[in-house]
């Protein structure tokens, strides 16, 4: 459940939205259920992709319904783990500030490989599929998002 | 294109690795795009429901899968269709050692939202979210 929650949130910016989409996900994959054939076992297991690829309908219909973002954007106020260098932990904490604001200004189906790259951790071969490209087409798809990142992360 | 497709499946394996042993060495000899790839997996927090909507999204999905059940043996059976079922619901303590085992699994720290108070932080303008986040704790990886 977390990680359609993780998926929403970062594609919809709003927690009320993400769990909107969230139960919707759920209550359709449970509907459709009876429909659903299992094509893999175990890590194979193609249930996640299916209900990924649910949830990326009902947050494309929703972002068609709302057709904005809040005004606000997404603002990670990130506090990294003090180490012994003060210094360090500045820079470090600057850098993913500037890496997160970087993926939340790509274009959506960029961001959203990267997100489900990152951090749902999924393969290319399941991106590709919850998404319907390739698994090429994905790789190709995150090498040129995090072209994009590196360069507007840069200071 | 070739090119860049041949570029893409070795970041790709790249990432797989670092995926997979996070902790492993390499951040010295990465690429540009490969140690931007290590930012990302540190910098991008996993985000968690409040309890009580995971609680009330369980509760609503037991009353539709009861109420599908009753409705395969026809519809006088079945009742009216299940709306929001009201239950009651109560505030989740995190189990430490279930969170524990979790997190060693996930190898990722571990944060209450609401408890914040030092390692991982992550505040989002959100009134009334209570979050759990996951992150990759850079030093142990236990409970932040």
């Amino acid at each position: 459940m977390a990680q359609i929650y993780s998926l929403a949130l970062y594609e919809t910016r709003d927690p009320h939205v993400a769990e909107d989409i969230t139960a919707m996900t759920f209550l359709k994959a449970l509907a459709a259920l009876p429909r659903f054939r299992e094509q893999g076992e175990g890590l194979e297991s193609t249930f996640k992709v299916w209900l990924y690829a649910i949830a990326r309908n009902v947050i494309s219909n929703e972002r068609r319904r709302h057709r904005r973002h809040p005004e606000d954007p997404i603002e990670l106020a990130l506090d990294l783990r003090a180490p012994d260098d003060p210094a360090a932990t500045a820079e470090t904490r600057l850098e993913a500030r500037r890496a997160l604001a970087a993926v939340m200004e790509l274009p959506p189906e960029r961001r959203q490989a990267v997100v489900l790259r990152f951090v749902n951790e999924l393969s290319a071969r399941e991106i590709g599929e919850i998404m319907g490209k390739s698994e090429g087409a994905v790789r190709v798809l995150i090498h040129r998002a995090l072209v994009s990142v590196r360069r507007r992360s840069e200071p | 294109m070739t090119g860049t497709r041949e570029t893409a499946a070795e970041l790709d394996s790249a990432i797989d690795t670092l995926l997979q042993r996070p902790n492993g060495p390499g951040a010295d000899e990465d690429g540009e795009l490969v140690a931007t790839a290590r930012l990302l997996r540190e910098a991008l927090p996993r985000l968690h429901p409040r309890f009580s909507f995971e609680e009330l999204l369980a509760a609503r999905l037991r009353a539709a899968r009861r109420w599908r059940e009753a409705a395969a043996q026809g519809p006088s059976a079945a009742g009216p269709t299940p709306i929001r079922p009201a239950v009651a619901v109560e505030p989740v303590v995190l189990d430490e050692a279930a969170a524990t085992e979790a997190a060693e699994r996930r190898r990722r720290g571990l944060v209450a939202g609401g408890a914040i108070a030092s390692g991982v932080s992550l505040a989002l303008p959100i009134a009334g979210a209570a979050l759990v986040v996951w992150r990759r704790s850079r030093s142990s990886g236990g409970i932040i």
